[in-house]
């Protein structure tokens, strides 16, 4: 009987589909334990997550500690049963969920002591002792769901990779959503044409006896208009100071930075990005103050007027705020324009070079279009950081209640949500309403600026570089 | 480079000039510091360096009490505590764009990182109070307890109204510089494990290793250079922070150092946040000149040495390591 005949023989007695099933039988009875330990580990993890943020699931980490610790050491015997050899790790941490149980056990519910300035409730470390139980449970039971191969080592620790990835990811979109939820909950859009204003002006002048008098009124309007143009006004400020130093650094230290000065100058731009915002908080205010006394003055502290005059503020301009934020900008532009300058190949510069093109004319029309992607993603990055950047201007900033402009007092959105938060309280009664709408504003604002830059450095560099 | 010889022409020296710029800055910031920290070092360092320290806005305001000793331990201790937060998950994160990116993974997670980088620190400030709401007042400040209660559990310090400080504590500016580090930190780590060649990967893998063996035997060890680099920089964005600080932890601490030194339920303010507060000209107020805001340059120089200090050692550890694993 030939081999053939021989198959279709054990088929139609149905020998092979009762083989079929008994081998899935047993490979489910196998792999029975390791996905009891799955869904253990997997049901410690997410109660390990909720008991993070709630008091009331005390009841739960206990027997879940047993289960893991039971489970670990079924796992031990069933490991000796399908793999003959004893996998002293199992017994390991089943010994340690074994410890966490009793130290759980022993704790009572809320925990003072060694003069903390705290009462810790216990939950906090349930959730800890679970996650510690827990992981190491998921990655043995998949592991030996997968029949322990070396491609079942390297699959079991996904979830060590990927579980962390997925908590911080989730943990920024739940913050973020839970901001645009609490400022677009009941958003009023008057207040973002509105300037905010609470100052006396002068409504009416007549003659008293010999002398002008006049009548003041306080003025009061609420709202964040000035704040919103005060960003733009020093986002276009920053730019046009910082860009014209930064692409001129940048492409200086690419295509001429040999030798010790230039090696200096590029230490010096790297640890500028690096030096503390409270460094260019106080340069901003010794710039405001540097031409007090002096023609400059106004120009550099900002006006205000106080009914009948102008008279310098007590901040700076937005001329001083600009100056100094490009302390921080400008690094941040050379750093990239000189990636952008960096991936020039050096061909095409020597070809213009050698076809008789002055040194002028290749910048201009080889290196700096290339470049040009780069730059634009610099510059859209450092709009960002000026829009976001309060440290900066938390010594001179005002609240724009005197207008916009190049000599007024500086203010800004991101310094508005600081101002509502420390500022004091009348103006805080006026604008608390308001402080999470203008985060959400300055938010949709950095998104937008930071998903340019992103689309600018790679399609506009695909489309001038030719993919 | 375009052109390497020393052929000054009118160009290149146009663009030294513009170059010399940022240097410029530099030492103008530098000798604004020290100019303006002149009055502070008059008073001596053992008056800078003791734990007393006044604020202007506490009920008892003593005059030329400039002690920044709390501030350098609050530093250092949010500095630790944030570390210790953001590394692991920026580790992880770049471990999941590169190496166990299932394939489609590592796209995604270069852009969110590079989105969540754009995010300014006053808006991680501003969303601190889920964080409050949510972890801080049911985990640590007893926030179901009565006061009479609170009064009979022992080990307690002596009792106040507000045991744990309910919307600052160093360990919610911890928690919120690894916000804001993470981001930053992520993507740099991610280019020093790319920068492993791909031909140390490939033989490792055939001689029969696995991807994890090869993880941690291989690729860590190789990026381990750029990934000291990454945490020194992460390092200095968080101590350099004033605005998470100012928000999460507060201004200044003028009841002396922590008790234990390690207490990170405390509001211990770091060295950014109470140069801030000394200089004043919040609530309102009008920033004055005077004694604290030299002690604020003194701070800001502080934190300046701190950066070239950890700049330096990150590269000396760098060129080792670099030697250690030609070798």
């Amino acid at each position: 009987m030939n081999e053939v005949e021989e198959r279709s023989a054990s088929l139609h007695r149905g020998e092979q589909k009762v083989g079929g099933a008994t081998s899935a039988l047993s490979n489910l009875f196998n792999s029975i334990v390791p996905l009891l330990g799955l869904a253990v580990a997997v049901a410690a993890i997410m109660l390990a997550l909720v008991a993070l943020t709630r008091n009331d699931m005390e009841a739960y980490p206990v027997p879940l500690l047993a289960a893991i610790c039971v489970v670990l050491e079924l796992q031990f015997v069933d490991t000796y049963r399908q793999h003959s050899r004893w996998d002293f790790g199992l017994l390991i941490v089943s010994a340690l969920a074994f410890l966490l149980l009793l130290a759980l056990r022993a704790m009572p519910e809320y925990l003072t002591g060694l003069q903390l300035n705290a009462v810790i409730h216990r939950s906090i470390f349930s959730s800890i002792f679970l996650l510690v139980a827990a992981l190491p449970t998921l990655v043995f039971s998949t592991y030996y769901l997968l029949d322990a191969t070396p491609a079942a080592e390297d699959i079991s620790k996904y979830p060590l990779i990927l579980l962390p990835v997925l908590l911080i990811v989730a943990l920024y979109f739940i913050l973020l959503w839970k901001m645009a939820t609490q400022g677009l909950q009941a958003i009023n859009w008057s207040v973002f044409i509105t300037p905010f204003k609470d100052v006396s002006f002068p409504v009416k002048y007549y003659i008293l006896g010999d002398w002008p008098a006049w009548k003041t009124e306080q003025i009061q309007s609420i709202g964040m208009g000035n704040h919103i143009l005060g960003t733009g006004l020093l986002i276009l400020l920053t730019s046009v100071i910082s860009m014209p130093i930064g692409v001129g650094t940048g492409i200086f230290l690419s295509e001429y930075g040999e030798g010790r000065l230039a090696n200096v100058i590029r230490f010096i731009t790297s640890s500028l990005r690096a030096i503390s915002m409270l460094i260019v908080a106080l340069a901003a205010f010794s710039l405001a103050n540097a031409f007090n006394n002096t023609p400059l003055e106004g120009m550099f502290r900002g006006v205000n007027f106080s009914g009948w005059l102008w008279y310098s503020s007590t901040g700076g301009s937005y001329v001083s705020a600009s100056l100094a934020l490009s302390i921080v900008i400008i690094p941040v532009i050379v750093r990239v324009t000189e990636e952008g300058c960096r991936s020039l190949p050096q061909d095409l510069r020597e070809g213009s070079l050698a076809l008789g093109v002055s040194e002028e004319t290749t910048l201009r029309r080889i290196v700096f279009p290339w470049a040009l992607p780069n730059i634009l993603t610099g510059w859209l990055l450092g709009c960002a950081e000026a829009a976001g950047s309060v440290a900066v201007l938390l010594f001179v900033a005002g609240r724009g209640m005197y207008g916009v402009g190049l000599d007024k007092q500086v203010t800004s959105l991101a310094y508005l949500i600081f101002d509502i938060y420390y500022g004091e309280p009348t103006f805080k009664g006026y604008m608390q309403f308001y402080q999470f709408q203008a985060g959400v504003l300055l938010l949709i604002i950095t998104l937008l600026l930071g998903i340019l830059a992103i689309l600018s450095k790679d399609w506009l560099g695909k489309k001038f570089r030719g993919g | 480079m375009l052109n390497p010889t020393k052929n000054w022409t009118l160009v290149r020296r146009i663009l030294l000039v513009i170059a010399c710029i940022p240097l410029l800055m530099f030492l103008m910031v530098v000798a604004n510091l020290l100019w303006n920290s002149r009055l502070a070092l008059s008073f001596g360092l053992p008056v800078l360096f003791s734990d007393k320290i006044s604020t202007a806005l506490s009920a008892k305001w003593i005059p030329g009490q400039f002690g920044l000793l709390p501030a350098i331990v609050g530093t250092i201790q949010v500095v630790i505590l944030s570390l210790l937060f953001s590394l692991p998950f920026s580790l992880v994160l770049a471990l999941a764009a590169s190496e166990y990116s299932l394939g489609w993974l590592s796209r995604p997670i270069e852009l969110l990182m590079s989105i969540f980088n754009g995010i300014p620190d006053i808006l991680y400030a501003l969303m601190s109070v889920f964080v409050v709401t949510a972890f801080i007042r049911p985990k640590f400040a007893a926030i179901d307890l009565d006061d009479s209660l609170i009064r009979t559990l022992p080990g307690l310090p002596p009792y106040s109204s507000t045991m744990l400080p309910l919307n600052q504590s160093t360990l919610l500016g911890a928690i919120f510089l690894a916000l804001l580090i993470i981001p930053f930190m992520a993507p740099l780590i991610l280019d020093s494990i790319r920068n492993v060649p791909q031909s140390q990967r490939e033989a490792s893998i055939s001689l029969g290793a696995t991807r994890w063996f090869t993880l941690q035997r291989i690729i860590l060890p190789g990026a381990m250079p750029g990934i000291i680099g990454a945490i020194s920089l992460g390092v200095l964005k968080a101590a350099g922070d004033v605005i998470i600080c100012a928000w999460t932890i507060g201004f200044i601490k003028d009841n002396g150092l922590p008790n234990p030194l390690w207490d990170f339920f405390e509001r211990n303010a770091p060295l950014t946040a109470t140069g801030t507060g000394l200089v004043g000209g919040l609530f309102g107020a009008t920033p004055v000149m005077g004694p604290g805001f030299s002690a604020a340059n003194f701070a800001a120089l502080l934190l300046l040495v701190f950066a070239f200090a950890v700049l330096g050692l990150a590269g000396l550890m760098r060129r080792w390591l670099n030697r250690r694993y030609k070798a």
